[in-house]
């Protein structure tokens, strides 16, 4: 039963600080699963990180079901994960409510004021998986470079192939086993 | 398409159902696909959908659920919100639910590790080009921005910080600036 409450309450804070969407979130995720409650190493971090960009669906959602089974089975993945649904809607239900009485310029103010915010949240979500790539060897390290290089042109066509990080873990398959 | 006719709930449900389950990585790409899903009805105004995006985009949370939590209203109400996060949600909750006990069985051998690794390496050229994009524009469009950018990177990076409350610190800061600015 703690366990339940110890995943809502985590993946709760998560869901109320993911400003910014998806990647900005990594570094609140990384608190609260590596340092805050220990329920994850640095490089099962890593691993989650990489399983998440495999999958459909959001960082936060995708970690929160991990996590959760890992922690508690079934029932704790799905606590998680309804913890990082519902945290966002009710702030949501909050502020359409105030809506009514406040401007809508508060809302473009707001996303100025926080801008630079994600930014900074943004450059540390780089820290680990570049770190963990690094450590992994020069191989890996190609692997990054040449991802940059390949995604660019992927970016310049505005086409997105998720298959390509599909292939990035079958070459390294092969490459680190 | 569809004259005049709103879209019902269980549309709702499969509408996310959809383009949750072929969209990877989450956040700017899935309101892309709303607005390419949405681009032949005619019961939603250019106009009603960017006020949901911009209002999507200043709550915290997945950008999914926030989208499909207000589209859902848009046309059903509470019933229709309820129908499009529950679409939303239940693909990538149940595919890595189904995933789960095989990583957390194999995580050991090393041909999962390999795979882990070098999907590591290509997230890490994603994440590298996003960050230069997105810190270079923020940063060149006002010095200003510098401060609450270093507050954050210095707080939770060299001091490991919460990163709620070194947000939070970040964000007084920018409230102090906007009442001593007059705009």
């Amino acid at each position: 039963m703690k366990v339940l409450l110890d995943l809502a309450l985590s993946f709760s804070q998560i869901a109320a600080g993911a400003f910014g969407g998806g990647l900005s979130t990594l570094p609140l995720i990384e608190y609260q699963l590596v340092k805050a409650t220990g329920w994850l190493t640095e490089s099962q971090f890593n691993q989650v990180l990489a399983l998440s960009q495999v999958t459909p669906g959001p960082i936060a959602i995708n970690a929160a079901t991990f996590v959760g089974y890992q922690q508690a089975g079934i029932p704790g993945s799905a606590v998680s994960t309804l913890s990082v649904v519902t945290v966002p809607i009710l702030i949501l239900c909050a502020l359409l409510f105030l809506l009514n009485k406040a401007d809508a310029d508060k809302g473009r103010i707001f996303k100025d004021l926080i801008r630079p915010i994600v930014a900074g949240l943004l450059a540390l979500s780089l820290v680990s998986p570049l770190t963990a790539t690094a450590q992994n060897g020069f191989a890996a390290i190609s692997m990054l470079i040449l991802g940059i290089v390949l995604f660019r042109f992927c970016e310049f066509f505005k086409k997105y192939p998720p298959a390509l990080l599909v292939i990035f873990g079958v070459i390294g398959a092969f490459l680190f086993s | 398409m569809a004259e005049g006719i709103k879209m019902t709930t269980l549309q709702l449900f499969f509408f996310f159902f959809k383009i949750s389950t072929v969209t990877f990585g989450g956040g700017i790409v899935i309101l892309g696909m709303v607005k390419l899903g949405l681009a032949d009805r005619d019961d939603i105004t250019e106009s009603e959908f960017s006020d949901m995006l911009s209002l999507a985009a200043s709550v915290p949370g997945p950008l999914a659920v926030s989208i499909a939590w207000l589209l859902g209203r848009h046309y059903r109400g509470l019933k229709g919100s309820l129908a499009a996060v529950a679409g939303a949600v239940l693909p990538p909750f149940l595919i890595v639910l189904a995933l789960s006990p095989v990583i957390m069985k194999y995580s050991d051998d090393p041909r999962v590790q390999g795979f882990f690794k070098g999907v590591l390496a290509g997230t890490g050229a994603i994440i590298t080009m996003v960050v230069s994009d997105n810190v270079r524009s923020t940063l060149i469009s006002g010095w200003w921005n510098l401060v609450p950018f270093a507050v954050v990177v210095v707080l939770i990076g060299l001091f490991g910080a919460h990163p709620l409350i070194s947000m939070l610190a970040a964000f007084s800061l920018q409230l102090l600036k906007e009442r001593l600015t007059v705009r």
